[in-house]
C-alpha cells in the first residue's frame, strides 16, 4: 500500500488537545473499530482502548449480515428486524443497519482495501470456505468476492502449496465437485524450502508482495489453468501491497484469482485491522490496545471514567460518552466461571443468560446442531433503541454509555449469520445516538 | 466365512486381556485376542494414570493393597518404558480426620508398603504447589502409568512370542459342541465382515462387559458397574501423585500423567458398561476436592473429562451391604465356569485394578491352563517386556520431541502444535494401518493427535487433508471422519464448558463452521437429525 | 471483575505464579503470532505463540528449556498486549529465557550488556577516549568480532560526568528550599543511560519538576535491571531489584512519588520486578504503585490543576514514537497529552510496534538484521512526513531511530522544557530564601 504522508491529508492529524475526551470505545473488534471511525468522522475526540485484538483477527473475512437470506439482503433484514424489535438488528433499526455497510465499505476502501458486494441484485455472494464448503455472505473483500459462484461459468483451478500444512487443494476441489462445481487441484512449490520453522499465512501474505514471488507462483500455474475460469489460492495473496499484489497476480496468470480463507489467523482480519488502526493514529485518535479496562467509574447513573488494569497502579480515563464493544463470551464481553454464574464485567450490567437449571444446558450435546448453544445465543446485554443498556426496570442503566456487536443478547454469532452486519449496525447506532447525530 | 484355530481366545484389549495374551503366548500357547474396539478403549483407557503403591486401600481393603505394592514393584521391573516414577504423596489437611493417619500408616507397615513420613516442609520443598495447611505428610511409591503404552507393551511382546491382536471385532456369539465352549463369531465393526475363531478355551477378559459377553451363552456373572469420572487439568500442577490422607472418597487423587494432572474420581452407580457420562456437579466435585491440597488448582484450565466403568465384582451377600461404589472390594475374581455352571472351555476374569492386571492375567491364565493339561508356569514377572518400538506417546518424549523440533531432527510440518505431531508422523501411522479403516480418533491414540488446549480445532482439519491425501478417499469421507473427531473432541469438553473454556471451544465452533463449513457439508448426505424447536422461532 | 482478576486476587498465588498460569488462557488463535513484529521479519524465530504458551506445557519443570529459538524472541511485550484472552506471552518467554540461563549460564556478550551500567560509570572518566573508541570502525568491528556487539549498533555517548555528580554539585552550591510537606515531594529515577550518556535529560526534568513547584529528591538508586532481565539473568536482575526497592520504598509508604524519565526503567519498576521476577514483597508492591512515568506523572498533575500552563508556543509538527516498554504501561499517551497542552505543537503517533531495539536485542550482531527489519515502518513514516526529529521517551529506543532515519530524537521533557522557557543553560534553580544575591545562572 502506498503510504502517505500524514502532514498532507486533508483533514490534520491532531490528537485533540489532549483534554478529556469526548468517546471512550472499549473493544477493538469490527464494531470497535467502526464506532471509533465513526466518531473521528463526526470530529469527535476518540480514544480506543482493548485487551487484545477483536474477532475480526480470527473470522474467514467475509461480512455475514443475514447469510440465510436467499434475495436481497437488506430487504430480508429490514423484514426479520419489523418482527423482532428486539433484536439487535430491531433495536440498531434499519437506517443504521445500511450506513453502517456502507460506511464500512467506504473506511475499508479509504485504507486501501476494497470490499465487494452484488449491486446488481443484493443477494449474498456464495463464497468458497477451506474445506469447499459454499458460504453464503453479502460483503467480502475483494479477493474473496472473487471467488463468487454465483456467476460462475467454467472450472475452477484450485493451488495449494506442496508441504504447507494449512491447506489442501484436492479435499477443497473435491468439496466442490460433490456439489456440483467444476472444481479441479493443484499444488506448486514454494521457492524457499529451507525453511525452519512452518510458514504462517501472514508469511505468505508477505511474500506474495513481491513481484518477483508471484511471478515464481504465476509460472507454475499457468500451464494448468487450462479452461479454469478463475483460479483459487488460499487468503495469502498479498499483505501491504495487497489488493494490487491480486491484481498483479491475476495478470501474471491470466486469469481471475480469488482467495479463500484459512485457518486462524485471518489475513484478511490482519489487513483491515492493522490498516484502520493506522487511519485512526493518522486522525489523532489513541489506540491503546493491550491492558483491559477493570471496571467503570459511575457517578450518578453517569460513567465518568474507566479503569484500566495498568501497570503498579490503575489509570482512570474519562470521557463523556462510552461505546462498550467488548464481544460476548468468546472475547469476555460476558464472562462466566465453574459455578454458572454469567455476568457483564465492566459495570456488572444486567446480563441475559439462559433459562436453564445449571451450565450443564449452556450446550446442546451435539457440537454442530443447527442453531447452535444457548449459551451464544442467550446471553448479553438488552438494550432500547439507542442501545443503552437496560437495568431490570426496563431503563437506560446508565446515561452515557451504549452497546454494540456480540455483546448484545438474541442472536448467536456462530450459527445466525449476521454477526458483522450487527457490528456495523450496531456501532453506527451506537456513536449516533451518543454524539447525538442526525442519522 | 473366515476362520481361524487358536489354542485361547481371549476377549478383551484392554489391560488384563493384554497381559493375559501376554502370559499365554510366553507360555507356549497360540492365542488370539480380539477387541470390539481400539485397544485400551474400555476401562483401561480412562482411568487415572495411576500405578498405586496400595496407599489407598490399606485400611479398607488391605488384600488389595497388598496386591497393589507387590505388583507396583514387578510393573515398574517388566514395564519401565510404561511408567514415570513421579513418587507419591499421601497428604492430610487440618480438615481431614486427625486419627486417620496413624491408623493408615500402621497398616502400610504391616503391608510392606514403605511409607515415609515428611513434615510439612519437606512436603512442600518438594511439591511447591501443595497447600500449606497439611496435618501429616507421606511420602510412597506410586507413579503415573500409561496404560496405552503399557497395553502396546504387552501385546506387541504377545505378537513376539508368537500371539495376535484383531481390533474392531465385537463378538457376536460363541461356538458350543455339547457343554463345551469351542469358539466364537464376531463382527468387523468397521466393514461388516464376519469371522469365527475356533479354539480351546475362551478368556473373557472384558471388564464392564463381562456380564453382557457371559450372558451370550447364558451365563449369569455378578457385576457392579462403577461410573468415575476424571478432569486431566492443561498443564502438570503437580509432578509427584497426591493422595488425600483420609477414608477414601471422591476427588481424592491428582495424577501427573504426561502433560497434564488428572484429577478424580467419583463413583456413581450405572447399569450401562458403556457408561462415559460427566455431570456438571462431578466436575464441580472434582475441582472442589483438589482445591485444599492444591489451592488454586480449581481455578485452573480443565482440559478434559471422562468417566471410565469400574467393573466390580462381588458375591452378591456383600454386593447389598456396600454403600457407594468405593466401599466395594477392588478385589477379583477368575471364574471357572466348568464348576460353577458346568460349560467347558470359559473362564471369566473380573474386578481388579490397572495395577494389578498382570496378576489377574496370571491366575486367569493358570485356570485356562489347568483345562487345556498345559503345565507351564506363568513367566511375566521374570523378565522385562521386549521396549515396544518409540511409542510417541511419552511426556519425557515430548519435551524431547520440543528439542528434536529445535534442532531440525523432525522434519516436515507440524501437523498438531499442542502435542508436537509432525506430518511424517501421521502418514507413517496411517499407513501402518494397511487397508484397514482409520478414523482420526485411531490416529489421536497413537500420537496424542488434538489431545492438547484446543482439542484438534486447527490440527483436525490438517489430519483430514493428510488422510484424504495419503489414502485417497472421497471428500465425503475425510470430511466425516473430520465431522466425527470433532464431535467426539466435544463430548469430552461439554461438562467443561465456562470461563475460558467457553472461549476455546467458541473459536473452535467458528473454525468448523464459518471458516470450514463442516456443519453445511455434513449436511449434505445427511440432514440434521435433531431439530431443536424454540419458542422464540 | 474479570476472569483474570478472580485468580490474580486468589491469594493461592504469587504474581510470578500467575503469569505463569495465564499459558492456560491460550486458546491457540495466533493473533499473537501475526503481529509480533519479529517474527515477521525472520524465518529464525516461529513466533510467542510456540515459544510461550504452548511450548510451556510441554516444559519439563527439572529440565532446561531445549527451546533455543526463545532466544529470538525480542521481549518487545507486543504479544501480551494483542493476546484477547489475558495470556502473558512476552513474560512467560522471559521466564523461560532465565531458565535456559540458569543451566547453560549468560555467554560474554549478553553478560556484558546485562551490566551497561557499569561500562557507562567506569566509561565516564575516560569519555573522550571512550567516545573516540566507539566512532572508530576498526574497534567497533573488533568490538563485533569479540564481544559479539553488532559494529552498526547505535551506541550512546558519554558525557565525561555523570548526573549524580551534576547533582552532588547542584545541592552544594544552590541548596533547595526545604519543602512544608511531603506533599510537594517528588523522587526522580534517573536511571543509567540520564546518569552517563545523556544528563541532560536529567537535567531539564529536574527543572521542569522545579518550575512546577515540587522538591526534588534523588536518593540512592542503581540499575532498573531490565537490561539484566532481558537476557535471562534472573540472578543478577533481582539484585538490582532489590536495591532499589531498599533505597526507593520507603518514600513510595510516605507517599512521595517516584517519577522517572526512561519509561523502559519504570516497567521494570512498576511490574516486572513483581510479575517477573517474583520479587513480590510489600515494599515492592508499595513502591510499583508509588511510581510514574515522567510523563504519566505531569499529566496526572495537570488533572489535579497543579501543572503551570505558562507554555510558550512551539510550531511544529512532529511524529512520536511509543516504544513498547511504554505500551506496556497502558497508560494511554500522556507524552502526547501532555506536549498537546503546548500551543502550536502538534503530536501524531507513529504507527508501528516496536523500532527494534528492543533492549540490549538490536545491539547484538546475529540480532541486528533483525532489529533494523523491525524498525522499517518507522523510517518509512518518518521520511514521508520530511521529519528530521521524533519524539520518544526511551533512550535505547531514540538512539535506534536516530541510526535508522538519520534525524534526530528527543525526549518529551526537552520540548517541554523549551515550552516553558528552560534551558540547561539558562535555567535558575530555586534556592533558599536566605541567599541575597540571585543564584548565578548556569549549573
Amino acid at each position: 500500500m502506498a503510504l502517505t504522508n500524514p502532514l498532507s491529508t486533508g483533514t490534520s492529524s491532531i490528537a485533540g488537545r489532549g483534554e478529556d475526551m469526548d468517546v471512550i470505545v472499549i473493544g477493538a473488534g469490527l464494531a470497535g473499530l467502526m464506532a471509533a471511525v465513526h466518531a473521528v468522522n463526526a470530529g469527535a475526540r476518540v480514544r480506543l482502548i482493548s485487551q487484545g485484538w477483536g474477532q475480526q483477527m480470527v473470522t474467514p473475512g467475509w461480512i455475514s449480515v443475514c447469510d440465510r437470506a436467499e434475495d436481497d439482503v437488506i430487504a430480508e433484514v429490514r423484514g426479520y428486524a419489523a418482527l423482532h424489535p428486539e433484536h439487535p438488528y430491531g433495536r440498531a433499526g434499519d437506517d443504521a443497519m445500511v450506513a453502517g455497510l456502507e460506511s464500512f465499505r467506504s473506511a475499508a476502501e479509504a485504507v486501501g482495501l476494497p470490499y465487494e458486494q452484488r449491486k446488481k441484485d443484493g443477494h449474498n455472494m456464495r463464497l468458497i470456505t477451506l474445506l469447499g464448503a459454499v458460504q453464503r455472505a453479502m460483503i467480502a473483500p475483494r479477493g474473496i468476492a472473487a471467488g463468487d459462484l454465483t456467476d460462475l461459468r467454467g472450472p475452477l483451478l484450485i493451488v495449494g502449496f506442496a508441504g504447507w500444512r494449512d491447506f489442501y487443494a484436492e479435499l477443497t476441489a473435491g468439496n466442490l465437485r460433490r456439489q456440483g462445481i467444476d472444481a479441479r487441484a493443484i499444488e506448486v512449490e514454494l521457492p524457499d524450502q529451507n525453511r525452519w520453522w512452518d510458514y504462517w499465512p501472514g508469511d505468505l501474505a508477505r511474500l506474495f508482495d513481491s513481484a518477483g514471488f508471484r511471478e515464481s507462483i504465476a509460472r507454475q500455474v499457468a500451464p494448468h489453468v487450462g479452461d479454469a475460469e478463475r483460479v483459487g489460492f488460499p487468503a495469502v495473496l498479498g499483505m501491504d501491497d495487497y489488493p494490487g499484489s491480486l491484481d498483479d497476480l491475476s495478470q501474471k496468470i491470466g486469469r481471475p484469482v480469488f482467495e479463500i480463507p484459512t485457518l486462524p489467523a485471518s489475513t484478511a482480519g490482519v489487513r483491515l485491522s492493522e490498516r484502520l488502526r493506522r487511519w485512526l493514529l493518522r486522525k489523532g485518535a489513541r489506540v491503546q490496545i493491550g491492558h483491559p479496562v477493570l471496571r467503570g467509574v459511575v457517578e450518578e447513573r453517569r460513567c465518568v471514567g474507566v479503569e484500566v488494569a495498568s501497570l503498579g497502579h490503575p489509570t482512570l480515563f474519562r470521557a463523556d460518552r462510552f461505546i462498550l464493544a467488548t464481544g460476548g463470551v468468546y472475547n469476555g464481553g460476558i464472562q462466566t466461571d465453574e459455578s454458572g454464574r454469567v455476568w457483564e464485567p465492566l459495570f456488572d450490567l444486567p446480563v441475559v443468560i439462559p433459562e436453564v437449571e445449571t451450565r450443564a444446558d449452556w450446550y446442546h450435546d451435539t457440537l454442530l446442531i443447527e442453531r447452535g448453544h444457548p449459551i451464544h445465543r442467550e446471553t448479553g446485554l438488552r438494550v432500547n433503541t439507542d442501545l443503552q443498556p437496560l437495568d431490570a426496570s426496563g431503563e437506560p442503566a446508565l446515561e452515557n454509555v451504549y452497546a454494540t456487536g456480540q455483546l448484545l443478547a438474541g442472536f448467536n454469532p456462530l450459527t445466525d449469520g449476521c454477526a458483522e452486519g450487527i457490528a456495523l449496525a450496531t456501532a453506527y447506532k451506537a456513536v449516533h445516538t451518543a454524539l447525538e447525530l442526525d442519522a | 466365512m473366515e476362520t481361524t484355530s487358536v489354542d485361547v481366545l481371549v476377549i478383551g484389549g484392554g489391560a488384563t486381556g493384554a497381559a493375559a495374551a501376554y502370559d499365554l503366548a510366553r507360555r507356549g500357547v497360540k492365542v488370539l485376542l480380539v477387541e470390539q474396539n481400539d485397544l485400551t478403549t474400555g476401562t483401561s483407557g480412562r482411568y487415572h494414570g495411576l500405578l498405586h503403591s496400595g496407599g489407598r486401600y490399606v485400611v479398607s481393603d488391605f488384600d488389595t493393597a497388598v496386591e497393589c505394592i507387590t505388583e507396583n514393584r514387578i510393573l515398574r521391573r517388566i514395564a519401565p518404558f510404561a511408567i514415570e516414577d513421579t513418587g507419591g504423596m499421601f497428604v492430610a489437611t487440618s480438615q481431614d480426620p486427625a486419627d486417620f493417619p496413624a491408623k493408615w500408616a500402621q497398616a502400610c507397615a504391616k503391608a510392606g508398603i514403605a511409607a515415609e513420613k515428611l513434615t510439612p516442609e519437606q512436603a512442600r520443598a518438594a511439591e511447591p504447589a501443595l497447600t500449606h495447611d497439611i496435618a501429616a505428610a507421606y511420602r510412597v511409591p506410586d507413579a503415573s502409568c500409561d496404560s496405552f503404552d503399557l497395553n502396546h507393551g504387552f501385546i506387541t511382546a504377545a505378537r513376539t512370542f508368537g500371539g495376535d491382536a484383531w481390533i474392531y471385532q465385537k463378538v457376536t456369539g460363541f461356538l458350543r459342541d455339547g457343554d463345551q465352549v469351542v469358539g466364537a463369531e464376531m463382527v468387523d465393526t468397521r466393514t461388516g465382515e464376519q469371522r469365527r475363531v475356533h479354539a480351546a478355551c475362551v478368556l473373557n477378559a472384558t471388564g464392564p462387559w463381562a456380564g453382557v459377553v457371559a450372558g451370550l451363552l447364558g451365563l449369569d456373572v455378578m457385576i457392579r458397574l462403577d461410573r468415575g469420572a476424571m478432569v486431566a487439568m492443561n498443564i502438570r500442577w503437580v509432578n509427584t501423585v497426591i493422595n488425600r490422607l483420609r477414608p477414601p472418597s471422591d476427588g481424592d487423587i491428582l495424577v501427573p500423567v504426561g502433560t497434564v494432572c488428572v484429577l478424580g474420581t467419583t463413583s456413581i452407580r450405572t447399569e450401562d458398561p458403556a457408561d462415559k457420562r460427566v455431570e456438571v456437579w462431578e466436575v464441580s466435585k472434582i475441582l472442589n476436592e483438589a482445591d485444599p491440597v492444591v489451592p488454586g488448582i480449581r481455578h485452573g484450565r480443565a482440559l478434559r473429562a471422562w468417566a471410565g466403568v469400574r467393573p466390580l465384582y462381588e458375591p452378591p451377600a456383600e454386593l447389598a451391604q456396600a454403600e457407594t461404589g468405593h466401599d466395594v472390594s477392588r478385589r477379583f475374581a477368575v471364574i471357572d465356569h466348568t464348576e460353577r455352571d458346568g460349560l467347558r472351555g470359559f473362564v471369566t476374569v473380573v474386578g481388579g485394578k490397572l495395577t494389578t492386571c498382570r496378576l489377574m492375567a496370571e491366575h486367569a491364565v493358570d485356570v485356562v491352563c489347568k483345562q487345556l493339561g498345559i503345565s507351564a508356569r506363568c513367566t511375566t514377572a521374570d523378565e522385562p517386556l521386549p521396549v515396544p518400538e518409540a511409542s510417541p506417546r511419552h511426556y519425557h518424549r515430548l519435551t524431547k520431541r520440543v528439542d528434536q523440533q529445535e534442532h531440525g531432527e523432525l522434519p516436515g510440518a507440524l501437523i498438531c502444535e499442542c502435542e508436537v505431531v509432525t506430518q511424517p508422523q501421521l502418514e507413517a501411522h496411517i499407513a501402518s494401518y494397511g487397508d484397514q479403516p482409520v478414523a482420526l480418533d485411531d490416529l489421536r491414540r497413537d500420537l496424542r493427535l488434538g489431545m492438547g488446549p484446543c482439542q484438534a480445532g486447527f490440527c483436525g482439519y490438517r489430519a483430514a487433508g493428510i488422510l484424504q491425501r495419503v489414502r485417497q478417499t472421497t471428500p465425503e469421507e475425510a470430511t466425516r471422519a473430520l465431522g466425527d473427531f470433532v464431535s467426539e473432541r466435544f463430548r469430552g469438553v461439554r461438562p467443561l464448558l465456562y470461563g475460558h473454556h467457553v472461549r476455546q471451544f467458541a473459536l473452535d465452533e467458528l473454525i468448523y463452521r464459518r471458516t470450514l463449513g463442516l456443519d453445511t457439508l455434513l449436511n449434505l448426505d445427511q440432514p440434521q437429525a435433531e431439530e431443536v424447536r424454540d419458542g422464540a422461532d | 471483575m474479570n476472569e483474570t482478576n478472580v485468580v490474580m486476587s486468589d491469594p493461592s498465588f504469587s504474581l510470578i505464579e500467575v503469569t505463569a498460569f495465564t499459558a492456560d488462557h491460550c486458546i491457540k488463535c495466533n493473533i499473537c503470532t501475526s503481529a509480533c513484529p519479529y517474527a515477521k521479519v525472520t524465518p529464525l524465530f516461529p513466533g510467542p505463540k510456540v515459544v510461550g504458551p504452548q511450548w510451556q506445557r510441554l516444559r519439563d519443570p527439572d529440565a532446561d528449556s531445549p527451546d533455543h529459538s526463545l532466544d529470538y524472541c525480542s521481549g518487545c511485550g507486543i504479544c501480551t498486549l494483542v493476546c484477547p484472552h489475558g495470556v502473558k506471552v512476552m513474560e512467560i518467554n522471559t521466564q523461560a529465557k532465565a531458565k535456559m540461563v540458569e543451566t547453560h549460564g549468560l555467554s560474554l556478550r549478553n553478560w556484558f550488556l546485562a551490566r551497561n551500567e557499569r561500562w557507562g560509570r567506569w566509561g565516564t572518566p575516560f569519555a573522550p577516549l571512550a567516545n573516540f573508541a566507539l566512532r572508530n570502525r576498526l574497534v567497533r568491528w573488533a568490538a563485533e568480532k569479540v564481544i559479539g556487539v553488532s559494529r552498526r549498533a547505535p551506541m550512546p555517548g558519554w558525557a565525561g560526568y555523570t548526573f549524580r555528580g551534576w547533582w552532588k554539585k547542584q545541592l552544594r552550591n544552590h541548596p533547595r528550599p526545604e519543602p512544608v510537606s511531603d506533599a510537594d515531594r517528588v523522587v526522580y529515577f534517573h536511571g543509567c543511560s540520564t546518569n552517563t550518556y545523556e544528563p541532560h535529560i536529567g537535567k531539564l526534568a529536574v527543572a521542569v519538576l522545579e518550575h512546577i513547584g515540587l522538591h526534588v529528591e534523588i536518593p540512592e538508586q542503581g540499575c532498573c535491571g531490565l537490561p539484566a532481565q532481558s537476557n535471562g539473568d534472573f540472578k543478577g536482575a533481582r539484585r538490582y531489584a532489590r536495591y532499589n526497592i531498599e533505597h526507593l520504598s520507603g518514600y513510595a509508604r510516605r507517599g512521595i512519588p517516584i517519577v522517572g524519565t526512561s519509561a523502559s526503567c519504570m516497567t521494570a519498576i512498576k511490574g516486572d520486578y513483581q510479575h517477573v521476577l517474583g520479587v513480590e514483597d510489600e515494599d515492592a508492591l508499595v513502591l510499583a504503585e508509588h511510581t510514574y512515568d515522567f510523563m504519566e506523572f505531569l499529566w496526572k498533575l495537570h488533572q489535579e490543576g497543579r501543572l503551570p500552563l505558562d507554555f510558550r508556543p512551539i510550531n511544529r509538527e512532529l511524529p512520536y514514537h511509543a516504544p513498547c516498554q511504554l505500551k506496556a504501561h497502558g497508560f494511554g499517551r500522556p507524552a502526547m497529552d501532555v506536549l498537546s497542552l503546548i500551543p502550536g505543537l502538534r503530536l501524531w503517533e507513529i504507527d508501528a510496534d516496536c523500532c527494534g531495539i528492543a533492549g540490549t536485542y538490536g545491539f547484538k550482531v546475529e540480532k541486528r538484521e533483525i532489529s533494523e527489519a523491525v524498525g522499517w515502518p518507522i523510517v518509512q513514516q518518518v521520511h514521508e512526513a520530511n521529519a528530521d526529529l521524533v519524539v520518544c521517551d526511551t533512550e535505547t529506543c531514540r538512539w535506534q531511530i536516530q541510526a535508522l532515519t538519520g534525524g534526530k530524537s528527543i525526549h518529551p521533557v526537552e520540548l517541554l522544557a523549551e515550552a516553558y522557557g528552560i534551558t540547561v543553560e539558562n535555567y535558575r534553580p530555586p534556592v533558599q530564601a536566605e541567599r541575597r544575591a540571585p543564584a548565578p545562572s548556569g549549573w
